[in-house]
């Protein structure tokens, strides 16, 4: 059942290379996700939350480089991989869906010869049983709410909904079976009752096939409701992490507070919503400090001065001096009441 | 709020689109399919209140929007205006009124000349308009009141981020002392901290300047914050209305309930996410709607017989009105019980 780790990023750096610059887009980014567990990676654009995902699917741009730090699935070191046992891992072991399902689609070709081809590149010929696949595919499609799907699969993608498509990218992954989905933006270009749809499905998998997904989204209501923990990420580095109940009912971390502050609620209404002021700093020009000091109502001396650890806190781990009972902040704070 | 006297009359409105015509359609002599965009609205937005209009794409919501302001000519149905019938006015005439009707469009970057610096993107629509100098606003001014400072004055629409795009674009509408707008998802493509504050500087406009808004989304909890009353629209036809308050706390119409528990609220676990699809499918497309209600292909309390026909928008309670033939035996249904818990 799920507790077992299955995926541990460690200490991840990553840089993005130009002719003019070096942008650390990842500082120091942990996070783990166990089997049947689905973990939401939160955070505003530029954050580095897509950056981490293509990370983990060693899918990252020719500039990008991992600097620092291990992605272990299992026990195995997915930056010490070479490109060919990489290729391998990708659909058997992780699995990765988009926020756009026709970019994962290609519009020349059936739906049929694409999953087909999908499965063939990555499992063994001599195992490979276009038949038996066939059947397998029609099934999964009709698990996940296409109808008449064995007529269907000779269907092109422009026949199917943007809904239907996300569902037939999903089963595609899944025919593999995969213990890891990555799913990123999955349901941000779809309508709220298709949304719906697709999340329940995710949902149901994570229960009946012990599923873990990663899943990537700014939709911090979304992540409220289908996840187990969150990973909130703020300018390329984790700032908190937890189970989804004590982070969104009381989160620590000033960022996170602010984050879930400016998001309107159903059934309280408040006079104002709470915004954060400044801008996101540029990778280029990262301030000393906490990267969260120059918006942060509660920075101090110490925020500016140095980089926060990762601490645990009140059963979360948070990066930030304020929660740090060991560092100089407390004592910043005297300073400010004698003053 | 201290919503005043009616400013904004819609009766029985429709904007239909046609299929252009190709010459094969010609010879055979097709009459061209129409879209029914929008199909026999009817609302009152008072003066100083925030209407919000809530839909899926396709709604209509957007097409209502555009036809109340005159962009897209009305296929039926009247439109008035401060007691004025603007439903079909000359170019003069809706020049003059462009003045008090203003919109604030989805995409700040489309509506703002790449190659002009904000303040002359500011100062345009007093050229257009040719304001005379004395009921101007200086740059400075409209720049305060998006909250922004004269620094950006001198950039240009790239050098600006999102939020500061969409300000700029609220600052263009607020030139001409409109009393009413019309904002189109105004908070759509950014970050919850950016939304929050355009969201935030739409109910200080509304009370500093006794502005009237129209504001049209596809996220319904961001009217829970901003409106007063609220339509939700679904096929082209308005499904509930009411009170934004007694719709978010006691949604009625079936579909206003599967879009609410698509919807989910940000306290953790509130809802079960398995069964948070209350409804199967895809909204038919508006070129061929199902006859009578529009929802009964997806509705899980459609009955034969009843639903055939189109329904009414009915009053269920003080101000709050549904249009749904099987009110009030529906709440009787299993299905209704169920999914209590999820809205």
């Amino acid at each position: 059942m799920s507790g077992e780790p299955l995926l541990r990023v460690e200490h991840l750096d990553v840089r993005y290379r130009t002719a003019e610059t070096d942008l650390p887009v990842l500082r120091d980014v942990s996070i783990h996700v166990d089997r049947g567990e689905i973990v939401g990676i939160v955070g505003e654009s530029g954050c580095g939350k897509s950056t981490l995902s293509s990370a983990v699917m060693r899918l990252l741009p020719p500039n990008g480089m991992i600097t620092g730090g291990r992605i272990c699935l299992g026990d195995r070191d997915l930056t010490a991989l070479d490109p060919e046992a990489i290729r391998r891992l990708r659909g058997p072991e992780i699995a990765m869906i988009f926020q756009d399902p026709l970019s994962s689609l290609n519009p020349v070709f059936p739906v049929w010869t694409q999953i087909r081809d999908a499965v063939a590149a990555h499992v063994d010929r001599r195992d490979f049983d276009a038949t038996a696949l066939r059947a397998r595919a029609a099934a999964t499609l009709v698990e996940l709410g296409i109808a008449d799907a064995v007529r269907r699969l000779d269907d092109y993608p422009h026949q199917f909904s943007g809904g239907m498509r996300q569902r037939i990218v999903i089963a595609m992954a899944l025919l593999l079976k995969p213990d890891l989905l990555i799913a990123d933006e999955p349901t941000s270009a779809l309508d709220a009752t298709m949304q719906a749809q697709i999340v329940s499905i995710l949902a149901r998998l994570r229960r009946e096939r012990n599923l873990a997904v990663m899943f990537v989204t700014h939709d911090l209501a979304l992540v409220a409701n289908l996840c187990d923990r969150v990973v909130v990420m703020y300018c390329g580095s984790v700032v908190e992490t937890g189970p989804v109940r004590s982070v969104f009912r009381d989160p620590v971390h000033p960022y996170t507070r602010a984050l879930i502050g400016a998001i309107p609620r159903r059934h309280e209404h408040v006079e104002r919503l709470v915004t954060i002021r400044g801008s996101v700093p540029s990778l280029s020009q990262l301030p000393a400090g906490c990267v969260y000091a120059a918006r942060c109502d509660l920075a101090r001396a110490t925020c500016r001065a140095g980089v926060p650890d990762v601490r645990e806190h009140d059963g979360r781990l948070v990066r930030c001096f304020a929660t740090d009972p060991a560092s100089t902040y407390a004592h910043d704070a005297a300073e400010v009441a004698e003053g | 709020m201290s919503a005043g006297p009616d400013l904004l009359h819609v009766d029985n409105l429709s904007t239909h689109f046609a299929d252009r015509r190709g010459v094969i359609d010609r010879v055979a002599r097709r009459t061209p399919s129409v879209v029914r965009a929008v199909d026999g609205v009817d609302l009152v937005v008072a003066h100083n209140e925030i209407f919000g209009l809530v839909g899926e794409s396709g709604c209509g919501k957007t097409t209502l929007g555009r036809t109340i302001l005159g962009l897209v000519p009305a296929a039926e149905g009247t439109i008035r205006f401060d007691g004025d019938d603007i439903t079909d006015l000359g170019r003069g005439e809706r020049r003059a009124l462009r003045r008090r009707m203003q919109m604030i469009f989805q995409d700040p970057y489309a509506s703002l000349s790449p190659r002009m610096r904000v303040s002359s993107l500011l100062t345009e629509p007093y050229r257009i308009q040719n304001t005379p100098r004395g009921e101007r606003y200086s740059v400075s001014e409209l720049l305060e009141m998006v909250n922004l400072s004269t620094e950006q004055a001198d950039k240009y629409p790239h050098e600006l981020s999102g939020g500061q795009a969409r300000r700029i674009g609220i600052a263009r509408t607020l030139a001409l002392r409109p009393e009413f707008i019309v904002a189109d998802e105004p908070t759509s493509g950014l970050d919850v901290s950016a939304a929050a504050a355009i969201l935030n500087l739409i109910q200080d406009l509304r009370r500093e300047f006794g502005l009237t808004f129209l504001v049209i989304t596809h996220n319904v909890n961001t009217l829970s914050f901003l409106a007063d009353r609220l339509a939700v629209m679904y096929l082209g036809r308005i499904v509930e209305m009411g009170r934004a308050a007694d719709v978010l706390d006691s949604p009625s119409h079936p579909y206003t309930r599967a879009l609410l528990a698509a919807v989910p609220g940000i306290d953790p676990g509130g809802a079960d996410i398995e069964r948070a699809a209350l409804i199967e499918g895809e909204i038919p497309s508006p070129r061929n709607p199902p006859s009578g209600c529009r929802f009964r292909t997806r509705c899980l309390h459609a009955r034969a017989g009843v639903c055939e026909q189109s329904p009414e928008l009915r009053e269920i309670a003080a101000g709050h009105a549904i249009a749904c033939n099987r009110w009030p035996e529906v709440q009787q249904d299993k299905e209704w019980s169920r999914a209590a818990d999820l809205v």
